[in-house]
């Protein structure tokens, strides 16, 4: 059969959701994944815990080997070098822009997903319209109307949180009566010494010259603890374990690996959706989408896409959903040549740059025994302070050195090489060492810029002969002011904590995203956060896809994901996303249910909006 | 010391590094305690990782015939005087132990077991990532004090 209801490309988070929501009202879903599908299916050989173990970087893609056919970026194809532009890029995603885009992702079954931390904030109502602060772009969209689907998504991912703290110390407006399915993860020990020495302390922005309260507060986490019996009416909630099955005992053990792997499956992962999925949904993985179709009117009508060998095929469908990354989806677009009335299809490229700073505490920090961030530092997130410097969210980083100077084998390679230390010396200073590190990690809020963009490379093909993704890439002073007060602030910081400083954005290989600003070396890594290629709004003038992330000129062509978002906020993107996608669901049912109508005898749906060229934004401010 | 279990090597087959009357032992012998002296671990936590023998065969796979002997041989304090070539084939041997790698570039990580084992986390009292987990919250408590630390305790100054 190669007639589908829907079509979905790419079997990531927000594709495997589509997949999972559609197939419960029956219908017939194919999912066609670039990458490799489960071990097992193809490679017994290719668990993913041993190819991580066994690997000598123990990058993001690392549990798995890429196939040349679906290759992607990984972080060590970037490096710094000295001069203009002062960083390379080799393998799959090729740059020409003043800085790098410091992010990979991963192309296999469960996307980048697979290999994500875990973190599941949602974005704070201002975080919908930072116009009103002067820079970035409005959703079309409000808090109000994605509130239904975040709870939507808190459950399909399984968050564990407290919505007390959440209100009382993010400033998210649940109600009272509002439970997450588990209970927030216990505190680290960084989280508890810092907790000690910072909570009610005030450091000063240098930027806006307020003076910041300081507060460890948890993260949420889409990573099973203790399920919290009042949730969903009192009903309670099933951690869910390997392959999405109820496991009422499953827990985060530490293995202190969620990226790039959790081998205790306690962290959501889109296989755990896949493994709910009804029978009329159909994964189909090592097919690589190189177009989609549409037909006279504009309306898409299915994809074309190839094997590993070449071999081209067709499938069709009344709905096709692109949920392939934010750069796959663009160039996927691209290579159709479609949906680009507004000309921002790859554009609006946004990441969250992340400033590290790292240190030794004056005590065991208890690095390495649980998840890569179990709270952090909210204050630099809201307010007017927006106007003068990006906003940031602090991640207080719980895995050493880690992101920052690679595994602890460079530790080792340090007191070995540069220190000439061995026996009983060497052993002393590299457990004193490791025991005493943490990182402090600020994300940055980075707004749409036109000019930030995935283009396709002129002549650079991959092995099926798809022009490669070229990105342009560049961090505006809004950024940079952020990334200074974020320095300053971890200056002061540091000097309350009793911490020895650290960070040096040296060798300048290892540090490809590198800029001076202000008479200060600032390094930057990139947080896997890709958002706004295919960017959504309220006019098909300015954007690409509208509020239910439908391409405005291709009826039953949707482009999904955080290539959607107009803005990036200061939260990690998943949970967003997904709420989006949950969202989107609705509308795609909607639009079946109405084709599945007899046309005469009803009136078009009404729910969940009427079909208008602009949705309506949500009455409430 | 033979313990006298080694004995039964001689009818059980010839697994390596358990027949006690081949030169083999020795070398592992003169080979863990080598490792000692470079990583600050007696010869009981060596063994105890069950990659000695391992170690040994990569040791004088990569060093070469030659170096690895000459290593054995003088088997050097790490305080001592050594030249280029020995502090080198030193420094290699305990990034082995210390990484379960033999150096690069790129590092060649031995096998999963080795990962785990690399005494770079027992030197700081942790367990290698996804390889040994401590269990629900084990994440915030204070140190159990198991770890050869220095007995560095937290709390406020």
């Amino acid at each position: 059969m190669t007639r589908y209801d829907v079509i979905v490309v790419g079997a990531g988070v927000a594709g495997s959701l589509v997949a999972h929501r559609l197939g419960r009202h029956g219908r017939r879903v194919l999912v066609l994944e670039a990458g490799a599908g489960v071990p097992g299916d193809h490679e017994p050989s290719a668990d993913p815990l041993i190819t991580y173990l066994t690997a000598a970087a123990k990058v993001p893609g690392s549990p798995y080997r890429a196939h040349p056919a679906a290759p992607w970026p990984e972080v060590t194809d970037l490096s710094g070098a000295d001069g203009i532009p002062g960083f390379r890029a080799v393998g799959h995603l090729r740059q020409e822009g003043p800085l790098p885009y410091a992010s990979g992702y991963v192309r296999v079954n469960g996307g980048t997903g697979n290999v994500w931390t875990g973190l599941a904030p949602r974005m704070l109502p201002e975080d919908f319209d930072t116009e009103s602060f002067g820079y970035g772009r409005r959703w079309p969209l409000t808090y109000d109307d994605l509130e239904r689907h975040y709870r939507a998504a808190e459950e399909e991912l399984g968050v564990a949180a407290d919505a007390d703290e959440q209100r009382e110390h993010v400033g998210l407006p649940f109600p009272d009566d509002y439970v997450f399915p588990m209970r927030a993860l216990p505190a680290s020990r960084v989280d508890r010494l810092l907790a000690a020495r910072l909570d009610g302390r005030r450091v000063k922005d240098p930027v806006t010259l307020h003076e910041v309260e300081l507060r460890v507060v948890g993260t949420p986490h889409a990573r099973n603890s203790v399920p919290d019996p009042r949730y969903d009416g009192g009903r309670g909630y099933v951690p869910r374990g390997r392959h999405g099955r109820p496991a009422p005992d499953s827990r985060c053990v530490g293995n202190a690996s969620c990226v790039p792997h959790c081998p205790s499956h306690a962290k959501y992962t889109p296989l755990k959706t896949q493994g709910r999925w009804s029978t009329t949904v159909t994964l189909r993985d090592r097919s690589v989408v190189s177009r989609v179709l549409v037909d006279g009117r504009g309306r898409a009508t299915g994809v074309k896409y190839r094997s590993y060998g070449g071999e081209v095929s067709v499938a069709h469908a009344d709905v096709v959903v692109l949920a392939a990354h934010a750069v796959e989806n663009a160039r996927l677009l691209l290579l159709s040549r479609l949906a680009d009335r507004s000309g921002q299809v790859g554009r609006n490229l946004m990441d969250h740059p992340v400033l590290l700073t790292w240190g030794l505490l004056p005590e065991d920090a208890g690095p390495y025994r649980g998840p890569g961030s179990v709270s952090g530092l909210e204050g630099f997130r809201t307010g007017t302070a927006r106007r003068l410097r990006a906003p940031f969210r602090v991640e207080l980083g719980a895995w050493g050195w880690a992101w920052a100077k690679g595994s602890v084998d460079a530790d080792v390679h340090h007191f070995l090489t540069e220190r000439g230390l061995f026996g009983a010396e060497l052993r002393r200073a590299v457990g004193d060492r490791i025991r005493r590190q943490f990182t402090l990690q600020f994300e940055m809020e980075q707004s749409a810029d036109p000019a930030n963009r995935v283009t396709l490379h002129p002549h650079e093909r991959d092995p099926l002969g798809l022009p490669r993704p070229l990105v342009t890439y560049d961090l505006d002073e809004h950024v940079k002011e952020g990334m200074a007060a974020a320095r300053t602030v971890s200056d002061q910081i540091f000097s309350l904590l009793g911490a020895e400083d650290h960070t040096d954005y040296t060798p300048v290989a290892a540090w490809p995203g590198r800029f001076e600003h202000g008479g200060r070396t600032y390094g930057y890594r990139g947080a896997g956060h890709a958002a706004g290629t295919h960017i959504m709004g309220d006019s098909p003038a300015t954007s690409v896809v509208d509020a239910w992330q439908r391409c405005w000129d291709h009826p039953g062509l949707y482009a999904i994901g955080c290539g959607s978002m107009p803005s990036v906020a200061t939260s990690n993107p998943t949970l967003t996303m997904a709420a989006l996608a949950l969202r989107s669901t609705e509308r795609i049912e909607a639009d079946l249910a109405a084709r599945d109508r007899p046309a005469s005898l009803v009136p078009p749906p009404a729910s969940p909006a009427a079909i208008a060229p602009s949705p309506i934004r949500g009455a409430s401010a | 010391m033979n313990k006298p279990f080694q004995e039964r090597g001689a009818w059980t087959g010839r697994q390596l590094g358990t027949d006690a009357r081949v030169p083999i032992t020795d070398d592992l012998h003169r080979f863990t305690e080598l490792s000692a002296r470079l990583t600050g671990f007696d010869g009981v936590a060596l063994e105890a990782t069950g990659l000695a023998e391992v170690y040994r065969a990569v040791a004088a796979e990569r060093l070469g015939a030659e170096r690895y002997a000459r290593l054995l041989r003088e088997l050097p304090e790490p305080d001592g005087a050594m030249d280029g070539e020995l502090r080198a084939a030193a420094r290699a041997v305990t990034y082995l132990w210390y990484t379960g790698s033999w150096p690069g570039p790129p590092p060649t990580v031995v096998s999963p077991r080795a990962y785990g084992e690399g005494l770079v986390w027992k030197a700081a009292g942790l367990k290698a990532p996804a390889t040994d987990p401590g269990g629900y919250g084990s994440w915030g408590e204070e140190r159990d004090g198991s770890g050869p630390g220095n007995g560095v305790e937290g709390g406020g100054r």
